[in-house]
């Protein structure tokens, strides 16, 4: 019998990124997958960050995660979405060549020395003492570990539509993990079933793409990863097209025959990826809608259609895309399809991302109901990092909160929430937006990574050069002033009122930046031109966020109040049946978790916070457990 | 407060002698009361006649009970009512009686109305006008504090929320969908709607704290030199000697108030020391404590002997440390009053009882708290009031920015302008948002 430290069942980007964490953990990892030529696949969309996406990317590259590198070696379209507008809005999105994109994610992995790749389908798990300790793959084999990490995506009883015919797969031509879904079933988890949808794709050699308008990438192309100095990927353009009346015709008419609507999926399917059908169906008045032509490589011809996805027929599937211009001749290399899949209610996972039934089983990705490359790798992350603490027996977990990262958003949304629809990332979705941002992702967790130990020396020592220029950088800022005289002399209009101004209170005014500081004060150039768009960042926001700070400590006070994981909430007084009800359902690890779980009312939080205080008091208690965050 | 899952239990009606008296138990343990007294609980929601015997089988009243079962009763829990008669004894040996049972307690102030609050039976807002209701001493506060209950404020509020969170939303749909293809007009539409609603709360801010003085009672302050007839006036209008008369001058040191109700306002009319120079240490804080009511009151009263030849500077040197606004009264008019009278001064002789019905007409016109702006007066409490002021400042802040360039500032206010109506009657999430975001626009590839 094989024993590690990890085993991660699944090489999508959940699986990937969870065992490359592991690793640079320090633990042995076994990464179990069905194809290991299909690890780092993109299944669906061929791009990766955009808003909320693009900050989890980015902190995924400060905690040394590998899909920033991935995508900053096979991006063909890099684009800053947003790029007009606040820093904090700022979305770094690019297009990959799929096969590059996966190459770069098997070689980052292979540059890992202790991940060996299993080619297995897991049938089961093996648990002794109420704890997950491995696997058993279909061929009967038992592979044991101290920790099992679960990415197993739409693989779960997992069925493709298209039109009405129907078909067990996981991804379209590969078969879904059955066995491993009965298990789960049987494990008494509260499971529920999503659907998602994806485009035809298209022969981009016969496209007409001169008829179409063009959108080129940035130049210079921005790199995800700090550890990236420049783009070496040739760039690409987009093409730019719409649905026409007799595209919306065609599919008012065959509604009924499409698997979503003929009541065939019962799955929820996302809202802000709605298939064509969806989007005619429900925004009627609208008499025309954009899509993207988006190649998925440099050497492949196959092009992704963002923005028509489908369950229709073949046959409709076929006229609709002849009825926009542009594609009147394009041929359908693969007809979309809707998947309908099993998730887990991430309400039966701790924060961690560790199963509170089952000590020992960590899920992450699609398998939580999350849908998105960067949601599943961000949680991938998340859990390779706790599965490794678990399986070397350390008491400390690692959790990140509302306040630290969009990762930490993220999870503490679906703990409490749970996945209703598919869940995706969005800006909005943060309380503390203006703090949260994709530029400074390193400034909020590189040194929590350190501590941890989820990142390399590498990039330690890149990160700590960084820090250091900042620290010198934000005093040099504050050391420069000049009157307003001055200041107006130098263009720079300030009230007159005699009070001298620093670069940083300068650099706080809506249109100042460094550019127009350094012919005042040419020492600023002695800054890296590359911290100025971060420096200018926090400046701006700085009042805004030194007025949230305060909402920020309450947040933090409340997430250091933990709820024992074995409190019998039979015995809280003052609350109601529901109150009660609710929190035996959702365990919340936190006051603060308490609190943000909807149906909660003030009033039981309180009840449960006097309870959680006067057991702490009590002699006989055993110390709560640290928590990552502080 | 102490011991949240026991069951409680008080005497609903005061302590005396009555016809009936209302016993009201409330928690888990209220089902099982009646077993204690040797009876059985009535079916849920139903009256029930029982006899009640102690331990000895001994008979201490017959009475009606009813049970409400959670969580369709009052506080939301099993409540049991017992409605036995009001004699001393029968009401005492029951509350003995209960106290001594296993799980029940007597409550604490006001601890039913926080169980109801608890268990969502009522929101904030809803706490706040069953203690108006309560409190109510006339029938105007008992209109406004059921219209508070009825929703009064809540239903605005709720409604300038929804309006805030669908600001909010284009602006979001705007920054998190940047592909998207959003109307154009979306920034003409958020800053119409965003002003539209600032005119809305600020016309409501505008009512001149109409509901919260009717809440609080109107305060009406005497003020005037000494011996000019404040406290005559005063005891003449409620009727009874308050404030202790004599005709040696400064025999007010202290305030004196009397509580009116007048045309359904309450008015709290207060004597205070005269004004003069020259006087004693002890009067002299009589007279600084009468000029700081005058200033924190609602409206002066300048009382002045009209009979006295300077009185035209007596009432100058008064009203100049007056608060505003002040009306003026000229006393001891049977003496003859001289000089110019001013436009709306109520010419008065308490000695022949002429000008006390025109001073109650005044008074009655000046406390009726007509000018409300012409909205209604919704506002209640100083709590209502800042929280709207917050909203009101948020939106103006957010609509300040460029919302092509600086959107995520705008989002920040809307956030705090959202965050502040919320917190009158509950919170908001950001599924509120999401879900405003995705049915009004046709988002996603």
């Amino acid at each position: 019998m094989m024993i590690y430290d990890v085993i991660v069942v699944g090489g999508g980007h959940a699986g990937s990124e969870a065992a490359a964490a592991a690793a640079r953990m320090g633990a042995n990892v076994a990464l179990v997958t069905m194809q290991a030529s299909k690890i780092g696949e993109m299944s669906c969309n061929p791009a990766i960050g955009g808003l909320g996406k693009g900050h989890l990317v980015r902190e995924i590259d400060a905690l040394d995660g590998i899909m920033g590198l991935a995508i900053d070696r096979s991006g063909i379209q890099f684009r800053m979405l947003n790029k007009s507008r606040g820093p904090a809005v700022h979305g770094p999105r690019a297009q990959a060549d799929r096969a590059l994109y996966r190459t770069a994610i098997q070689s980052l992995l292979a540059e890992q020395s202790n991940i060996t790749v299993i080619e297995a389908a897991v049938g089961d798990l093996l648990t002794e003492n109420d704890r997950c300790c491995g696997i058993i793959t279909e061929d009967g084999e038992r592979i044991k570990a101290g920790a099992v990490v679960l990415t197993t995506g739409t693989f779960l009883g997992g069925l493709i539509h298209l039109g009405a015919e129907q078909s067990p797969a996981g991804r379209f031509g590969e078969k879904p993990s059955n066995a491993l879904a009965a298990r789960l079933r049987g494990l008494d988890l509260p499971v529920g079933r999503l659907k998602t949808g994806t485009p035809p794709r298209l022969d981009g050699r016969t496209i007409d793409w001169n008829a179409l308008e063009m959108q080129p990438a940035d130049d210079p192309p921005v790199p995800f990863s700090t550890l990236t100095d420049r783009i070496n990927v040739p760039q690409i353009e987009c093409g730019i097209t719409r649905t026409t009346e007799v595209t919306h015709k065609i599919i008012s008419e065959s509604l009924h025959l499409s698997a979503v609507y003929s009541g065939q999926i019962s799955g929820q399917g996302p809202r802000y990826c709605p298939s064509i059908e969806d989007k005619i169906h429900r925004f009627a008045d609208k008499l025309s809608h954009q899509l993207f032509l988006e190649p998925e490589g440099l050497d492949d011809p196959t092009v992704y259609p963002n923005g028509i996805s489908t369950s229709l027929p073949r046959d409709v599937q076929d006229a609709l895309v002849a009825s926009i211009p542009g594609l009147e001749n394009a041929k359908i290399m693969q007809y979309g399809y809707a998947i309908e899949y099993d998730f887990i209610d991430p309400r039966a996972l701790s924060r961690t991302l560790g199963l509170r039934q089952l000590t020992g089983l960590f899920l992450a990705g699609q398998i939580n109901g999350t849908t998105g490359y960067e949601e599943a790798a961000a949680q991938g992350l998340v859990a390779g990092i706790n599965a490794s603490l678990l399986a070397a027996g350390d008491e400390v977990d690692f959790v990140l909160d509302r306040a630290d990262a969009y990762i930490g958003v993220m999870i503490d949304d679906l703990t409490t929430k749970g996945a209703p629809e598919p869940y995706r990332m969005f800006t909005s979705r943060a309380e503390y937006r203006l703090l949260l941002r994709a530029d400074n992702a390193d400034q909020r967790l590189t040194e929590r990574g350190i501590d941890i130990g989820c990142v390399g020396t590498k990039r330690a020592q890149h990160w700590r050069e960084k820090a250091q220029n900042l620290t010198d950088a934000r005093a040099l800022l504050s050391a420069v002033s000049a009157s307003p005289k001055a200041l107006a002399a130098a263009d720079l209009p300030v009230p007159r009122d005699g009070a001298y101004r620093n670069a940083a209170q300068l650099l706080s005014l809506e249109d100042v930046s460094f550019a127009k500081l350094t012919p005042l004060w040419p020492e600023l150039t002695h800054i890296p031109a590359s911290l100025w768009g971060q420096l200018e960042a926090d400046c701006r926001y700085a009042g805004y966020v030194s007025r949230q700070k305060a909402d920020i400590d309450a947040l933090r006070r409340d997430e250091a109040v933990k709820i024992p994981s074995d409190m019998d909430f039979s015995n809280v007084g003052g609350l109601s049946a529901e109150a009660r009800d609710l929190l035996k359902r959702h365990r919340p690890d936190t006051i603060a978790q308490a609190n943000r779980l909807s149906g909660m009312t003030p009033a039981a939080v309180l009840a449960v916070l006097r309870h959680v205080k006067r057991q702490s008091i009590s002699p006989t208690q055993p110390p709560t457990t640290r928590v990552g965050s502080v | 407060m102490a011991g949240e899952g026991d069951t409680i239990f008080a005497a609903a009606t005061p302590p005396g002698k009555s016809a009936i008296a209302v016993i009201r138990i409330s928690g888990d343990a209220a089902a099982t009361v009646p077993a204690h007294f040797g009876s059985v609980c009535p079916q849920p929601d139903s009256f029930a006649l029982r006899s009640l015997c102690d331990k000895q089988g001994v008979m201490i009243d017959q009475a009606l009970m009813l049970f409400m079962q959670s969580p369709r009763s009052s506080t939301g829990e099993d409540v049991l009512e017992i409605h036995c008669h009001g004699g001393v004894a029968v009401v005492r040996t029951l509350l003995d009686a209960l106290a001594i049972m296993p799980g029940l307690r007597v409550a604490e102030p006001g601890e039913f109305t926080h169980r109801m609050f608890h268990n969502g039976k009522i929101d904030l807002l809803g706490v706040e006008s069953l203690a108006d209701v309560i409190d109510a001493e006339t029938s105007r506060q008992l209109g406004q504090a059921w219209s508070q209950m009825q929703g009064a404020l809540r239903d605005p509020v709720m409604r300038w929320r929804d309006d805030v969170i669908s600001i909010a939303a284009e602006l979001e749909a705007v920054i998190d969908f940047p592909d998207e293809e959003i109307p154009p007009t979306l920034a003409d539409s958020i800053i119409a709607g965003g002003h539209a609603l600032i005119a809305e709360i600020e016309a409501c801010l505008d009512d001149n704290t109409v509901g919260e003085r009717l809440r609080a009672g109107v305060n009406v302050t005497l003020l005037g030199p000494v011996n000019a007839g404040k406290s005559t006036l005063l005891n003449r209008i409620a009727n009874r000697p308050v404030a202790i008369v004599s005709p040696e001058a400064g025999t007010t040191r202290d305030l004196v108030s009397v509580s009116l109700d007048i045309k359904g306002v309450p008015v709290t009319l207060t004597d205070t020391a005269g004004i003069r120079d020259g006087a004693g240490v002890v009067e002299e804080e009589g007279i600084a404590r009468a000029l700081m009511a005058s200033g924190e009151a609602d409206h002066t009263i300048i009382v002045i002997d009209g009979s006295a030849p300077q009185w035209m500077a007596h009432y100058a040197d008064v009203a100049r440390h007056a608060g505003v606004p002040h009306s003026l009264v000229l006393n001891k008019s049977d003496q003859g009053v001289v000089g110019d009278i001013p436009k709306g001064a109520i010419i008065m002789s308490l000695l022949d009882d002429r000008g006390i019905d025109e001073f109650l007409d005044h008074l009655s016109e000046t406390v009726t708290l007509a000018n409300d702006g012409g909205n209604g007066a919704i506002i209640t409490r100083a709590r209502h009031r800042q929280a709207l002021e917050v909203t009101v400042r948020a939106l103006k802040m957010g609509l300040g920015h460029d919302l092509t360039k600086a959107p995520e500032l705008a989002g920040e206010d809307f956030r705090l302008a959202a965050t502040a109506l919320g917190r009158i009657t509950g919170a908001i999430d950001v599924e509120d948002l999401l879900d405003a975001i995705f049915s009004s626009f046709c988002i996603g590839k």
